[in-house]
């Protein structure tokens, strides 16, 4: 298991990468970019753990990975989902959802 | 598969491992740099922004090795680095780890060399369909342990009982065999049968067609035959048109019917010495020569007796319904079956022969696991005494952050290794006993060979090494257990001291101390048994080889077979006595002599003999006793005149006139024959036993040769140089002089002792060998205990010498600790042994003495070795020895660690605080 970015809850890494390759390949600093951007600064990833946790998904075979040329003309890397990672995300996704309206039901009721 | 994916892909990533690592370097650099820019484009200064995007990203170096981390197989290098660090750990303690995979190993080999031996020659069942449902019928005698059934017994049982399917029956004959009638007839094994002797052991011939119910009781000239597969491939080169066509056996011509497959075997296969070359009906029996009223006299018990149960049909059952007709028959034929029963043995009991071989066989596997049980705790006292060194540097581990699973796997993987290398051990160690035992049976026929296993069970061998390595982790993994459940500070602090006290430690210790005392009584009982079987089996069996009574080198011995071609009776023995005559007179020769063996049955006129008697009887011709320079202590060899149509004379051994005619002269006493003739003592020779090995001296009657009547004639020459120089001349005579007759085997005897003689040292060195290392392994433990008990105490010592103790108090304290396990361990032995005694006598039949019927061995070449304990009771000195030794030998234990204990320095020893 990946050790847990103590500002995320455990394994929402890779559901918020996967959600975020679902439109289409993306290299790793446009990765962390868009979740940062999209959240509004409001999750913060260390930059540093992005690569393993891409990596960890790689060797489970929801992402693959080739060589390509970044929008300012330079050698990256892109990541792009795997049927497999498709098939995950929907998984993760349910899962996160469950889990959140569980939360929330207790906060709100509780 | 996902999973099996994912494998690929790791092991994908194996290949490009450097690439990767520049690739993912490159990849980093150009996050930072984008990072870098963007934040250049917010207006920070170029220095300021890679800084910033630098920190951002965190340690690269952390985000690099937890990536190439993700494609790795983790637990392969985790293992890896357990066994490289339990194989540097063993390397700093070359000692330890050399004693207790060598005590691994001994205990392995041990083990799975018995069980291999026992599961070849016993428990194996025979390859027949459905053997476990083969049931042997066999006859029980008061006086003997003989199992053979005769043919109007078998008749009756078959004819009578309801609980078989069926009851088949054969006998082994040899015969000369040609495979067409112009051939020379050469010497062929054989099996008379009934006719359903196939279809009882559920066997279909390769071509032609098996007996039919009416060939069984041919005894005229329509005579058939079945041979065996190899026989048609090497007397008839394999021909599919062998059907029909005649093999002459012992004269008479058979008809080929079948031919049975290859690899067919019946209930005795690994019991019998080759595979028979031919099967023929039993009611041929008659012209096959050896034993013409074998379908007739119920005295001749020769059939192996075998059958199916009926289904839903107990073996007990079938017992009792056996043992009423078997009484029945008793009671109509008082005359042949007086004192005699019949009952039922499953395969097993029946392949182990019944009683004694299993009990030898289980005594063996006994000592086996004794040793293997020695060799475990031994290693496990060995664990143990290392626990406390392992404890510490345990907690050293967990305390600078080390997971308890992985500090338990760390452990799990030594004891694998461990138990590894004590297979290993066991596997070069087991190696020796198959290695002699191949030589040996080369030596003695290659033909034999395939009777004995070569090599280990491996299946055995697994099981043994996961005994060993079952006592090994259980030990091995205690450290692990006492370091995570005791607080790390005290540990570290004070190597044990502090721990003792604690009550699970303490537990520990009284284990300990069990272990080691059970370790001295086991290794006890286990020598005293060793050596109790040891000094029987060397006292009857190694003298009788040793000292046969009369001088072996220079003898060579020829064996015709009972069932001598075409030769009968009196014919025969003309045959004999004039090949002997010519034999004689050939050049090199000093003296010739004919002999033949059986039971023999005598009456002699003594007030000790209240009944008739069976002793060892010995036919000779006059040449007997020159030839084997048997010495006579009274009256004279036998003279040709001694050899008319009723001779009147016998020569005995000393034993029988000790045992009728104690403190008399022997010459001149009467005893009876069977035949109700009397004849007088005209000698008596020095002799234990002669060609009985490993019975111990038993009655034996020479009477003059006549004729042989069925029984294997063997004749012996003595030479004047090499003894294999006369084979071929006596070959040559043999063919002179009938060339019909079969080749016989020739021998000679310095050759058959000496194989027999080494046979019977290996196994004894075997049995000895298992004792001695149960001793040394129990010692080692008792030593290692006895120094890590004082190691452990030397803190103590230390406060005591300092507190003015003298060194020989505190030498005596540690004795007498030492000496009281030893006293523990003794005295438990001495229970077991007192047990054991009990059992192995009940088993063994000894005291008993079961040896009533002193049944001569086959003479060399038969092979048959049989044992008997020569001893009455385990003997005391032997224990008295034993007890001393252990006692010796835990002083010693004790004392070397003591007295280094005494030499502590009491500075040194509180300094350690």
């Amino acid at each position: 298991m990946p050790p847990a970015n103590p500002e995320l809850l455990p394994g929402t890494l890779y559901l918020l990468v996967l959600r975020t390759l679902r439109a289409g390949p993306l290299h790793g600093y446009a990765i962390a970019k868009r979740i940062r951007d999209v959240s509004e600064q409001g999750l913060e990833i260390e930059d540093g753990s992005l690569y393993p946790a891409l990596n960890r998904m790689l060797v489970k075979g929801w992402l693959a990975s080739e060589w390509g040329t970044s929008e300012n003309n330079r050698k990256a890397r892109f990541y792009r989902l795997t049927a497999e990672g498709r098939k995950q995300l929907a998984r993760e996704t349910e899962s996160f959802e469950r889990m959140v309206s569980s939360i929330q039901r207790v906060l709100r009721t509780a | 598969m996902p999973a099996w994916n994912e494998i690929l892909r790791r092991a994908a990533f194996l290949r490009r491992r450097s690439q990767f690592d520049r690739e993912l370097d490159d990849e980093i650099r150009f996050h930072i740099e984008c990072r870098a820019e963007e934040l250049q484009a917010e207006g920070m200064p170029v220095r300021e922004a890679l800084e910033r995007a630098r920190r951002e990203f965190g340690s690269r170096a952390r985000s690099a090795e937890d990536s190439r981390a993700a494609w790795r197989f983790q637990w392969v290098e985790d293992l890896w680095r357990d066994v490289t660090h339990g194989a540097r750990a063993f390397a700093k303690s070359p000692g330890f780890t050399a004693i207790a995979i060598l005590s691994l190993g001994i205990g392995v080999a041990a083990n799975y060399v018995m069980f291999t031996v026992v599961d070849f020659s016993l428990l194996r069942p025979p390859r027949i369909p459905h053997a476990n449902e083969i049931v042997a019928l066999v006859s029980t005698a008061k006086d003997s342990n003989a199992s053979a059934v005769s043919y109007p017994d078998y008749a009756a049982a078959r004819d009578r009982s309801e609980s078989f399917q069926a009851l088949a029956a054969f006998t082994a004959v040899s015969a000369g065999f040609a495979a067409h009638p112009a051939e020379t007839p050469r010497m062929k094994d054989g099996k008379l049968v009934t006719s359903n002797f196939f279809s009882v052991l559920g066997a279909q011939p390769e071509i032609g067609r098996t007996f039919s119910a009416e060939e069984e009781r041919v005894r005229g000239n329509d005579l058939v035959t079945i041979l065996s597969h190899s026989c048609w491939q090497d007397s008839f080169g394999g021909d599919s048109g062998v059907l029909g066509k005649r093999a002459r056996i012992n004269g008479t011509d058979f008809t080929i019917a079948g031919v049975m497959p290859a690899r067919f075997t019946d209930v005795d296969d690994s019991l019998s010495d080759d595979e028979p070359s031919f099967y023929l009906p039993i009611g041929a029996a008659p012209r096959v020569g050896n034993a013409p009223d074998l379908l007739e006299n119920r005295e001749r018990r020769s059939l192996t007796v075998f059958g199916r149960l009926k289904p839903g049909v107990p073996l007990p059952r079938a017992r009792a319904e056996v043992a009423t007709i078997g009484g029945s028959l008793e009671k109509d034929h008082p005359e042949t079956n007086r004192d005699r029963g019949m009952t039922v043995r499953s395969i097993i009991e029946f392949r182990s022969g019944g009683g004694p071989g299993i009990t030898l066989a289980s005594l063996a596997m006994t000592l086996a696991v004794m040793v293997l049980l020695v060799a475990c705790a031994n290693v496990a006292g060995l664990l143990t005494s290392r626990a406390p060194a392992r404890a510490q540097e345990m907690a050293m581990r967990l305390a600078i952050g080390a997971g308890r699973q992985r500090l338990i796997r760390q452990l799990l993987t030594e004891s694998l290794l461990l138990a590894a290398g004590g297979g290993v051990a066991g596997i070069l160690i087991g190696y020796i006993p198959f290695a002699l035992g191949k030589r040996l049976v080369m030596e003695f026929d290659p033909k034999l060979v395939a009777l004995f296993p070569l090599s280990g069970d491996m299946r055995l061998l697994a099981f043994s090494t996961a005994v060993a390595l079952f006592s090994v982790v259980l030990f091995g993994i205690m450290p692990a257990f006492q370091a995570t459940h005791t607080d790390l500070v005290s540990v570290m602090k004070g190597a044990g001291t502090v721990a003792r006290r604690r009550g699970w430690v303490r537990k520990l210790f009284r284990g300990r101390n069990l272990l080691v005392a059970g370790q001295v009584a086991i290794s006890l009982l286990l020598l005293t048994i060793t050596s109790f079987v040891y000094a029987g089996v060397y006292k009857t069996l190694v003298t009788s080889i040793r000292n046969p009574g009369f001088q072996v080198d220079g003898l060579v011995g020829v064996d015709f077979d009972p069932a001598i071609t075409h030769l009968k009776d009196l014919r025969a023995a003309q045959f004999f006595k004039e090949l002997a005559g010519r034999v004689r007179s050939a050049k090199g020769v000093k003296g010739a002599a004919l002999i033949y063996q059986d039971v023999a049955v005598i009456r002699p006129e003594s007030p000790a003999a209240r009944d008739d008697v069976k002793v060892s009887g010995v036919w000779v011709d006059e040449g007997f006793f020159d030839t084997f320079g048997i010495p006579l202590i009274e009256g004279r060899a036998f003279r040709a005149t001694d050899f008319g149509p009723s001779p009147a004379v016998a020569i005995v051994n000393d034993v029988l006139v000790r045992r009728y005619w104690p403190g008399q002269n022997g010459v001149g006493k009467q005893i009876r024959l069977k035949a109700g003739q009397w004849v007088s003592i005209i000698g008596v020779a020095r002799i234990n036993a002669f060609m009985a090995f490993g019975t111990g001296p038993m009655d034996t009657i020479f009477l003059p040769y006549g004729t042989p009547k069925g029984r294997e004639v063997m004749l012996t020459a003595r030479s004047t140089g090499d003894p294999r120089g006369l084979v071929e001349p006596i070959r040559a005579l043999i063919h002179d002089l009938d060339p019909d007759q079969a080749m016989p085997d020739a021998h000679t005897w310095q050759n058959t002792y000496g194989v027999f003689l080494r046979g019977a040292m290996l196994s004894l060195d075997t049995l000895g060998a298992m004792g001695v290392l149960g001793l040394l392994l129990a010692l080692v433990g008792l030593y290692g205990l006895l120094a890590y008990e004082v190691g452990s105490r030397t803190r103590e010592i230390g406060i005591r010498m300092a507190l003015g103790a003298r060194a020989g108090a505190v030498v005596r304290m540690v004795l007498r600790y030492g000496v009281a396990l030893a006293v523990c361990g003794v005295g438990a032995g001495a229970a077991l042994d007192w047990g054991a005694e009990r059992l192995m006598f009940a088993l063994l039949g000894v005291g008993s003495n079961a040896s009533g019927d002193p049944k001569p061995p086959e003479p060399n070449g038969g092979g048959q070795m049989s044992i008997q304990i020569g001893t009455e009771h385990f003997g005391h000195e032997a224990f008295t020895i034993l007890v001393v030794a252990v006692f010796v030998i835990t002083l010693v234990a004790a004392y070397l660690p003591a007295r280094r204990a005494a030499r502590v320095d009491p500075n040194v020893a509180l300094r350690a605080e």
